[in-house]
């Protein structure tokens, strides 16, 4: 079962997206701000991030650049969810090594064929 | 005001001084005559006569000139007693002169009462003291050699003529100065001033009658110096006066003449005739009180300009003074409106930004809320369908519908605001035209099938790319699309799209047309309005917020093209959007970037390092990143591209992957491996035959082989809902990995067929379009490049799915670091060269722009 590292400062954000995303199988583990984020992301290695842009203590960017530095944390693949949709936060995001990006509200079908893409991409585990 | 009387009285009072004066002046003069024939060497009256009607006015000169008429004869007759006949001769050569002179004077030379000038005290000396006198002279001489037959007349002139100088000469100015002095000059005269004066008066008479008292030669005594006097003339000129100065004269010679009178005196020699003893008197008596008088005038002259000089630069130095005080004061006042205009200023840009925010901050804030109720509404749909409870769903279908429905509203009203506030940037890309309109067709497909539309596109071929905010463009057409469908039932939807050069210029036309409602002219001219759509009650029955068509005005506008339609009531309506295909605004974002202005940085910042080996590719990347006003240095091949990155530190790498020697992926690790450089952004350019790289092709998805179930199903997942046949093109040359795909997707539910290379897969597909296809790369006859080549070129094919199958020799790990290390990857083949190269252009450019900052 794939794991999933969901950062995520709003809290009804982590409880309808970890909700659905574990009825849909996957076993998501959760951190409130950007700093956990990065701890939880070596601790726990799971198979892919989704990573909020917008968070408390360090902001989703400099937590991707800095999983994205880390040897044991640059190869797990990183979905930014960005509550704003303009091309340039799009940019911003890919700048910071995000492999993908998802606006927010959450379409979870989109969101899901993005994991799953990112998700094929990974050597067996 | 004088009364008449008084005037009068005073007049008479005048008069009667100046005939008593006049009578004075006759006694002194007949003091100084010589023999025999009683002419006077020094004749005062003239000088007071002179004075006296310079002294008044016109009309009292009648009674001045009867005066002196009376006072003279009253004098001969009684003093010198003469014949009054006699007398009347000589006193009228006395009249012709006084009153010549005067009139002259007064009238031609507008000379004033008082000697204050230079100029007056010369016209003094000529016209009275010389002409007027020689005048009077003939007269007087005349009336002698009448009297006196034995007289010579031009020895009895001349004498005449330096006495009645002299008086001029030195009466006339002693009077007039002193007639000049008003009772200031007294009172600032000081004590020391008054002992100075007393003392020159003492020392100098002293001396004078030292010399002029001498006894004549050959009895000479030591002061025979007659020019001694001239000194003290000359002390009093330089220290004091014009009055002090003609007083001086006129005491000085009296002295003499007194002296010479007595026969004493320097001019007293003996052996000479009494007639040159008096000619050399006169002379020297009348040019020395001149001379001094001259000097004293320009003296006095010069000391006036200098008070007046003084005056002038105090009054400058006031004036000066105030000015400076205005000026400062209005400094003052700038300095205080410069700083309120700054405060103004920063006031201004605070609550700018402070909008900036508000509108950042709004759109966080309103949004937070909407994506719970959505997301939870949607979640609740899934768990009621998982505990059966199908009765909860079309409630919970409901909520999610009306919060995505306030979403579209918050988004539209957070876009016009941002408009409305000047906040709305342009983000300026160059994409593909055919990409983008897929994409959109695939978007708005639901919406099409909702009320049994069908949609239909056209374009042109070769439509090639844009460069604009394709952001934008997207939620353009789609706002059009979604109009046509909402208001369309039933019918056809046409999107077509053109592109055509207008005065050089490459325009793109979007036309959105549908067989709907259509409108009136009445709603069409509110159409671009917000909030006014074409009835209050379209919204309700067709949805939609209203401010879509307000916001694709905009937009279209702030690109630098425009939006119009036409419509026909009941028949339909169309909608051209017409955009330029190269967009400017100033405004756009990134900006293309110039090196930054610091010596500071190395010589590679703001530019770009072209290694390649094709010189073609060179010059045309050369050249199309110059006009964005980047630098290019290129390398034609992998060691020298590695030297030159070393040196140069540029901030953008384009690495072509293909070149002989060291190829592009060795010089990737080359690069990655120095920690100078590892940094550099790299875009690596591949030709379409590479077979390591999946993603060149445009391809959809990609798998690795051995195929991991697990990932195929995920990718499977992924394509179920799009294409509702379920059909599947595994295109595999090697049977046995043919075999073990088709199982593993027919268990999961799809059809498959098969085909063993591109050419036969071509073939399949044409037969039926699958819904996704599966391809190994590496196959015979044609491979899997050439094959989605092929694919491409048909415009039904272009949106079928396509998963890479690749051999695992790219490990996952390559991959991984190649999606760290390298911004993109480019296929040369698919694009148009310009496209390709403009969106090298833009990729390098945002490179260069973020090293920059």
């Amino acid at each position: 079962m794939p794991k999933i590292l969901l950062v995520e400062d709003n809290e009804m954000n982590r409880d309808m997206l970890s909700r659905r995303l574990q009825r849909r199988g996957y076993e998501v583990v959760m951190a409130v701000d950007g700093q956990e984020g990065v701890a939880l992301a070596q601790s726990e290695a799971p198979d892919l991030i989704l990573m909020d842009m917008s968070l408390p203590v360090m902001d989703g960017w400099e937590a991707t650049r800095q999983l994205k530095a880390a040897s044991e944390t640059t190869s797990i693949p990183v979905i930014a969810l960005t509550a704003h949709a303009m091309s340039g936060d799009r940019e911003k995001a890919m700048e910071a090594g995000c492999d993908d990006y998802d606006a927010k509200p959450i379409d979870l079908p989109r969101l899901l064929a993005k994991i799953e893409a990112l998700l094929g991409k990974q050597p067996p585990s | 005001m004088k009364t008449g009387a008084a005037r009068v009285l005073e007049q008479g009072a005048w008069v009667a001084l100046f005939a008593l004066a006049y009578f004075g002046a006759g006694i002194i003069g007949n003091i100084f005559y010589f023999e025999p024939e009683r002419v006077a060497t020094f004749w005062p009256a003239s000088g007071i006569f002179l004075a006296g009607l310079l002294l008044s006015r016109f009309r009292l000169w009648p009674v001045l000139v009867l005066a002196a008429i009376v006072a003279h004869v009253a004098f001969d007759t009684l003093v010198s007693h003469k014949a009054v006949a006699t007398s009347l001769f000589f006193t009228s050569a006395d009249v012709v002169e006084a009153c010549t002179g005067a009139f002259l004077l007064r009238h031609f030379l507008s000379m004033s009462g008082t000697l204050s000038q230079l100029k007056e005290i010369l016209n003094l000396a000529v016209v009275a003291g010389v002409c007027s006198t020689a005048l009077g002279a003939a007269v007087g001489a005349a009336a002698v050699v009448t009297v006196f037959p034995k007289a010579a007349y031009w020895s009895v002139w001349q004498v005449w003529w330096f006495a009645d100088a002299l008086g001029v000469l030195v009466v006339a100015p002693a009077i007039l100065t002193w007639a000049g002095v008003t009772r200031r000059w007294i009172q600032t005269m000081s004590t020391r001033q008054m002992f100075e004066v007393s003392a020159l008066f003492v020392a100098m008479l002293v001396v004078a009658q030292l010399v002029f008292g001498a006894a004549s030669a050959p009895a000479r005594s030591v002061f025979d110096f007659p020019y001694l006097v001239f000194l003290f003339l000359l002390w009093a000129a330089l220290r004091f006066d014009p009055p002090i100065v003609a007083t001086a004269s006129l005491a000085l010679t009296v002295l003499l003449i007194w002296n010479a009178d007595q026969g004493r005196g320097p001019f007293i020699i003996p052996g000479r005739s009494v007639h040159e003893h008096v000619l050399a008197l006169q002379a020297f008596l009348a040019v020395t009180p001149l001379s001094a008088l001259i000097l004293s005038a320009v003296v006095t002259a010069r000391r006036r300009a200098e008070r007046l000089l003084a005056e002038y630069n105090q009054r400058l130095e006031q004036q000066v003074a105030e000015r400076t005080r205005e000026l400062s004061q209005t400094l003052d006042h700038l300095a205080h409106a410069t700083r309120e205009a700054q405060d103004a200023r920063a006031a201004a840009e605070e609550a700018d930004r402070a909008k900036s925010q508000f509108l950042a901050n709004m759109s966080h804030e309103l949004r937070t809320p909407l994506n719970a109720i959505i997301g939870y509404s949607e979640m609740l749909q899934e768990e009621a369908e998982d505990l059966g409870q199908d009765d909860f769903t079309p409630d919970l279908q409901k909520i999610n519908a009306a919060g995505k429905h306030l979403l579209a509203l918050l988004n539209d009203i957070l876009d016009l605001s941002k408009i409305e506030a000047g906040k709305m940037d342009l983000y300026l890309e160059t994409f593909d035209l055919a990409n983008m309109l897929r994409d959109v067709e695939t978007t708005v497909q639901l919406l099409v099938e909702k009320n049994a539309n069908t949609l239909v596109v056209h374009q042109h071929d070769n439509l090639g790319a844009m460069r604009a905010d394709l952001t934008k463009v997207r939620q353009n057409l789609f706002n059009l699309l979604s109009n046509a469908c909402k208001f369309t039932q039933r019918g056809t939807i046409t999107l077509e799209v053109t592109r055509e050069a207008v005065d050089g210029l490459e325009w793109v036309t979007f036309r959105v047309s549908d067989t709907g409602i259509g409108m009136t002219p009445e709603q069409m001219a509110k159409l671009f309005q917000p909030f006014a759509q074409a009835d209050a009650s379209t919204t309700r029955q067709y949805g939609g917020t209203g401010l879509g068509l307000a916001i694709t005005k905009h937009f279209c506008q702030m690109m630098g093209g425009d939006i119009t339609v036409e419509s026909e009531l009941g028949k339909g309506s169309t909608f051209n959007i017409k955009l330029p295909a190269q967009v400017n605004d100033h405004r756009a974002q990134p900006a293309p970037s110039a090196p930054p202005d610091s010596e500071a940085l190395p010589a590679g910042v703001g530019a770009v390092l072209v290694i390649d080996d094709d010189p073609t590719v060179r010059e045309l990347l050369q050249r199309s990143l110059t006009k964005e006003g980047i630098r290019v240095v290129s390398a034609a091949g992998g060691e020298e591209g590695l030297r030159l990155a070393r040196e140069l530190r540029p901030s953008a790498i384009t690495l072509d992957v293909m070149m002989p020697g060291m190829d592009g992926w060795a010089v990737l690790t080359a690069l990655k491996a120095d920690a100078d450089l590892a940094d550099i952004p790299v875009i690596m350019l591949t030709i379409v035959d590479d077979k390591n790289l999946a993603y060149a092709l445009g391809a959809s998805d990609y798998l690795t082989k051995p195929v991991d179930r697990d990932r195929l199903v995920a990718i499977l997942q992924k394509y179920r809902g799009e294409d509702p046949s379920r059909l599947v093109l595994v295109v595999e040359d090697d049977a046995a990995a043919r075999e073990i795909l088709q199982h593993t997707l027919e268990k999961e539910g799809w059809t498959v067929t098969a085909a063993e290379n591109g050419r036969v897969a071509l073939q399949r597909v044409a037969e039926q379009r699958p819904a996704l296809i599966l391809l190994d790369l590496m196959m015979p006859e044609m491979d899997g490049f050439q094959f989605a080549e092929a694919l491409r070129e048909r415009e039904d094919w272009r949106s079928i799915p396509i998963v890479v199958v690749t051999a695992k020799d790219l490990t996952a790990e390559d991959h991984l670091r190649l999606n760290g290390y390298v911004e993109k990857i480019l296929q040369k083949g698919a694009h148009s060269r310009e496209a390709l190269l403009a969106e090298i252009g833009d990729l390098v450019a945002s490179c260069v722009a973020r090293k920059a900052r």
